[in-house]
């Protein structure tokens, strides 16, 4: 059975990156060997190929690869594994929970604390005869 | 030439932490992940300061690198990504004026002609989205096949044959008023 031109056209950049099984190539080169309108856009992509691969290779400055490797030497980074990383996500971790831990005790011992209690009760407590004469004078 | 390490040994042996391993991929890859920067960003400048970027999130990342595909195809795809990240802060609009290296030892006449089709084809690729632009400047420049491009873009084969086809759709329109005047 002929392929038809509409299904064709779909195949035709596939086919010519080489990017399709050889019975279908084969079928699809027959096709355009008889079709005038396929072989043309065949050629044409053909032709697009070969002006694109025609443009020369932007070349890198030569010093590039000597400031590329003073700069890793320069970061002084290693590359981490898998492993590290989750080691590194463990500490972490275990980091903040010490940190919270520490705040919270903390904040438990400023609850606690004698000068701040000592402070808050002479607020309270109330001043005595000489203390009044003191503040009098 | 048949001396060399693959890749894959001097990938194993920098994971060890060896520098001049990852050193020897660096040499054996920096010109074409440069090329590969340069015609998706546009920008010689920026092609450079990516592509040093690229190497060191290589480098720190390499633990990482499972080797399911080959290096190079790891190593654009951290580039391709670092691109498009600049790409989206600026939108690029890419009108180039410079002449590449070693243009100037040739004739003249040459050297125009051939200036002309650089630039004709620049300014072409310039106006393709980026995907497109991506995908048929790793398979004509870089000669990729379609899977290793899908590996490189994170998309499919599938994907990566539709945008070929429109990419070369629309190259053949834009490339058609060049036709005309002769530049191609």
């Amino acid at each position: 059975m002929k392929m038809k031109c509409q299904k064709v056209k779909k195949l035709l950049s596939r086919t010519l990156d080489g990017e399709i099984e050889a019975g279908l190539k084969e079928k699809i080169h027959s096709h355009i060997d008889g079709c005038p309108e396929c072989r043309k856009e065949f050629e044409e992509l053909e032709a697009l190929k070969k002006f694109l691969s025609s443009a020369s290779v932007p070349e890198m400055s030569p010093y590039l690869l000597t400031r590329t490797i003073a700069r890793l030497k320069e970061a002084k980074v290693l590359p981490i594994s898998g492993w590290q990383v989750l080691v590194w996500r463990v500490v972490a971790v275990v980091l903040i929970v010490i940190g919270i831990g520490v705040g919270v005790l903390l904040g438990l011992g400023i609850g606690s604390n004698g000068e701040v209690n000592g402070e808050l009760a002479a607020l309270n407590s109330e001043p005595s005869i000489e203390e009044l004469f003191a503040i009098g004078k | 030439m048949d001396n060399e390490p693959p890749d894959s040994e001097l990938v194993r042996r920098a994971k060890s932490k060896e520098l001049t391993a990852f050193e020897e991929l660096i040499k054996r890859h920096s010109q074409a992940l440069f090329a590969f920067m340069y015609r998706i960003l546009g920008d010689s400048a920026e092609a450079e300061e990516l592509t040093q970027e690229t190497w060191v999130r290589a480098w720190k990342g390499l633990g990482n690198f499972k080797e399911r595909s080959e290096f190079k195809t790891w190593l654009f795809r951290i580039g391709m990504n670092l691109a498009l990240n600049l790409k989206t802060r600026r939108k690029v609009t890419e009108e180039l004026t410079e002449f590449l290296p070693g243009e100037e030892k040739k004739e003249p006449a040459r050297v125009y002609q051939q200036t002309q089709k650089e630039k004709v084809i620049r300014d072409a690729l310039a106006q393709l989205p980026v995907d497109q632009r991506t995908a048929i400047v790793l398979l004509i420049y870089e000669r990729m096949r379609y899977k290793e491009i899908a590996e490189v873009m994170g998309k499919s084969v599938r994907a990566v044959d539709s945008l070929l086809v429109r990419a070369k759709r629309r190259l053949k329109e834009l490339l058609l008023p060049a036709r005309e005047k002769g530049v191609i």
